[in-house]
């Protein structure tokens, strides 16, 4: 019976937790400087496993655990979603290494979006060259980013 | 455990036993009245029944109970009150004494696979998945005649995730945190793609919202937190160590076959959501993960290796070197922290060349001031890459706010993209020593001096972990971890034979300044010492010092440190039992050569409370290595102590000559 308080509260203050961090973040999207703080004290992830219904944080292989605060809550793995959660939780990497044109976290990113090897300098190049018309504000969201970089390998 | 499942079982074992007859009555009674999700005739039951019995009959005659695949996928250990499992959630065990008794879990472990599916929840063949594979082959059952034969949300997953490979992680420590001490491990399943950010973090930790270190430090020794599997995507964790956390990382790919790795996979999802107590020293992070390796290849043999009878330690560089001692290890990459590749990005620049990018980063100048600079392409290009990690660092460490962190974060990268040439953004970060190449966790000394014309011999145990003055390949350059070093001298001309020194604890950490990185130096030491009095011989008193202060490296003179102290000691011996001082002191930390690295230090104190003097202590100490493992250190020293008005003053000398080994 005990366990079960301390257990309902706990999660019940892992939530409260969650909820402080949602108040001061925006909800529509995630942008730059969103997740550097996310592990703040390295638990986020490990209150994850008691949560009581433990689904809250994606525990288990092929579902990877996204910001969830970024209303990416689903477990699909469509290609798509695959890019827009790598984005969301990686933005400021990836906005980084599109700066420099080069790095693991553009490398990734291309990959998600299915450019191989043979076109991996050219995506780079455009990317970096585009850097401006990605990443339009301070303000951008992740999904306005995959948009803007969408339109500009479509422009051609 | 569901309740109908349960009762059934006892039910069962009932049957031919004696007979509490009311209550077996009622629960018979009651079996049948609660609905079962499928109807089962009475000769499918009595043919499934004795088929279950037959495979039970088989795993005991051939003692499977005992077979030490078994002990490793259930996690037990025996000692001398018999075996028992290190896992302490009771959802692990479907026998009620199953965490005690291997011989009725596997009976009930028989049993669960044969239960009928059950809606909203998992069933034990999938919960318990590599058992189900291992007493499958060993006892040849036949599937056709499982209510649940494969489980399919496994090969979902297999299907999605295509694991091909697995590496040990290994984060090394953060020069100005204790927690990160020894470093911590966590595996990573690549899958097909090969693609490191994207590989599964799966992790051991405890679960802890402390943030008190003391309360923090005795509840995780002494096992009060639960520790539980996660799995995240690795970039998840770079964020957390490499970039939050500052620490370098290590990956050391496993030669294990995509088979090996798949019963790997098995057990970890057996233990999702299932605790174990933490242990800080025994029971930890690196620890438990070698149960997944050793499910995965039996050979490897690793937990057996790490586990006695008596609490040991199991430090986290050690579980590597066993893993690349049985041959597990394939490739090795190094992966620099955010803070490795700030400074060498700031190695790559001149003073004036530093200054563009101080004068962004401290005195908030637009980043358009690098175009506008009269420094190269290259240049230019090092110091928008610099001014955009360093800015990160900063929001990171919370210095700036988020405002100011997108604005110029922002700003910086677009003065880079306008730069273009991506090549001249490729650094070569210099590999420092790998970890489990350094020397080994354990050390003894033997040895002799002379104090005051007293001739002496010394023994000295230290458990863990490293000083400034031991080789400091693998190490954290800097850093001292001292845990439970105790010294033993004999003297000679007495006779005497006496504890010098116990420290429980010596930590310092010296974190060189830079113009860029203003990182504050300290250290904490607690333990029993010999200190000299006035009109006193050399007493046993319980110490407790710690200090603050600044570190600055520099070719010549290696690390210079500055640090400011307070000094309280406790004795009967001393009037009244105490002495509290403080002082400063002043050091260089210098590596002569690969093999020889020299420790100058003084220490000026002034105890003005309690039994009151003054002491001032000069001390020079050399270490030649002859390997990694093995080494001399000779130590002189002169320390002058009077009382407070810096009467009665005399001098002590001293020099020892010890031989030192790792182990």
């Amino acid at each position: 019976m005990k366990k079960v308080v301390f257990l309902a509260v706990f999660a019940f203050s892992v939530v409260l937790m969650a909820d402080a961090f949602a108040v001061t973040k925006a909800n529509t999207g995630c942008g730059l400087g969103y997740v550097i703080f996310k592990n703040k004290s390295g638990l986020i992830s490990e209150i994850c496993a008691i949560t009581t219904n433990g689904t809250s944080c994606n525990q288990t292989f092929g579902i990877t655990s996204g910001t969830l605060d970024c209303g990416q809550q689903s477990a699909s793995l469509s290609s798509n979603e695959r890019v827009s959660r790598f984005l969301a939780d990686n933005l400021d990497n990836v906005a980084s290494d599109i700066s420099r044109g080069n790095g693991e976290y553009l490398n990734t990113l291309g990959m998600l979006m299915g450019v191989n090897e043979a076109q991996k300098s050219m995506f780079n190049t455009k990317l970096q060259r585009s850097f401006n018309r990605i990443f339009t504000s301070e303000n951008v969201t992740h999904t306005e980013v995959l948009q803007n970089i969408n339109n500009v390998l479509n422009a051609g | 455990m569901p309740v109908n499942t349960q009762l059934l079982s006892i039910w069962k074992t009932k049957r031919y036993g004696i007979c509490k007859s009311s209550v077996s009555f009622f629960i018979v009674f009651l079996c049948l009245l609660l609905p079962l999700d499928t109807v089962w005739s009475a000769d499918d039951e009595q043919s499934r029944g004795s088929y279950i019995n037959s495979l039970i009959n088989e795993a005991d005659s051939r003692k499977l109970y005992n077979e030490r695949y078994w002990h490793v996928l259930l996690h037990y250990k025996g000692n001398c009150f018999g075996t028992k499992s290190l896992i302490d959630d009771p959802r692990f065990f479907l026998a009620e004494k199953g965490k005690y008794d291997p011989k009725a879990e596997l009976h009930a472990t028989i049993r669960a696979f044969f239960e009928p599916e059950r809606e909203g929840q998992k069933h034990p063949v999938c919960r318990f998945i590599a058992r189900y594979h291992w007493l499958k082959e060993q006892l040849s059952i036949d599937s056709g005649r499982l209510p649940v034969p494969v489980c399919e949300e496994f090969n979902r997953i297999i299907e999605n995730v295509r694991p091909e490979t697995a590496n040990i992680i290994f984060p090394t420590s953060h020069i100005n945190s204790p927690a990160s001490m020894f470093g911590h491990t966590f595996l990573t399943v690549d899958t097909a793609n090969r693609n490191k950010l994207l590989s599964y973090a799966v992790n051991y930790s405890a679960l802890t919202r402390e943030t008190f270190g003391p309360l923090y430090a005795f509840k995780g020794v002494f096992g009060f937190y639960k520790g539980y599997f996660s799995i995240q995507p690795y970039y998840e964790k770079i964020r957390e160590y490499n970039d939050y956390n500052q620490r370098d990382i290590w990956e050391y790919r496993l030669n294990l076959t995509k088979e090996e790795v798949k019963r790997m996979m098995w057990h970890i999802l057996e233990l999702d959501q299932i605790y174990s107590d933490y242990y800080f020293f025994d029971e930890n992070c690196s620890y438990n993960l070698l149960f997944t390796l050793d499910v995965a290849r039996p050979s490897l043999n690793l937990t057996d290796t790490f586990y006695s009878w008596i609490p040991t330690w199991v430090i986290p560089v050690d579980t590597v070197r066993s893993v690349r001692d049985s041959g597990a290890l394939d490739k090795v990459w190094y992966r620099p922290s955010q803070v490795t590749r700030i400074k060498h990005m700031i190695s790559l620049l001149s003073r004036r060349e530093q200054d563009v990018a101080l004068a962004i980063t401290d005195n908030a100048k637009k980043p358009d001031v690098i175009l506008a600079s009269q420094l190269s392409l290259q240049k230019k290009i090092v110091v928008s890459d610099l001014v955009i990690e360093f800015t990160k660092y900063q929001y990171s460490q919370e210095e700036i706010s988020k405002q100011e962190y997108t604005k110029r974060f922002l700003g910086a990268m677009r003065v880079r993209s306008s730069l273009g040439s991506p090549e001249m953004s490729r650094y070569d970060i210099p590999e420092p020593g790998n970890p489990e190449e350094g020397h080994r966790s354990s050390r003894i000394s033997i040895g002799a001096g002379v104090k005051d014309s007293s001739v002496y011999q010394q023994f000295q145990y230290r458990p863990a972990y490293h000083t400034l003055l031991d080789p400091e390949k693998g190490y954290v350059p800097g850093g001292q971890i001292v845990f439970g070093n105790i010294a033993f001298r004999f003297y000679d001309d007495e006779k005497r034979f006496q504890v010098e020194r116990f420290d429980v604890v010596d930590i310092m950490s010296l974190a060189p300044r830079d113009r860029f990185l203003r990182s504050m130096s300290w250290k904490v030491n607690t333990g029993f010492r010999r200190e000299l009095y006035p009109g006193k011989t050399g007493h046993l008193v319980y110490g407790v010092n710690s200090g603050g202060g600044v570190a600055f490296e520099n070719s010549l003179l290696g690390i210079l440190y500055i640090m400011v102290e307070p000094d309280i000691l406790v004795s009967r011996s001393l009037d009244p039992n105490y002495s509290i001082g403080a002082g400063g002191s002043l050091g260089i930390l210098k590596n002569l050569a690969g093999w020889w690295k020299m420790h100058l230090s003084v220490k000026d104190l002034y105890y003005g409370a309690g039994e009151k003097r003054n002491m001032i202590k000069g001390e020079l100490s050399q270490r030649f290595s002859f390997t990694i493992n093995t080494g001399i250190v000779i130590s002189a020293s002169r320390t002058h102590v009077s009382d407070e008005d810096f009467r009665h003053g005399y001098y002590i000398n001293e020099l020892c000559c010890e031989g030192n080994l790792f182990f």
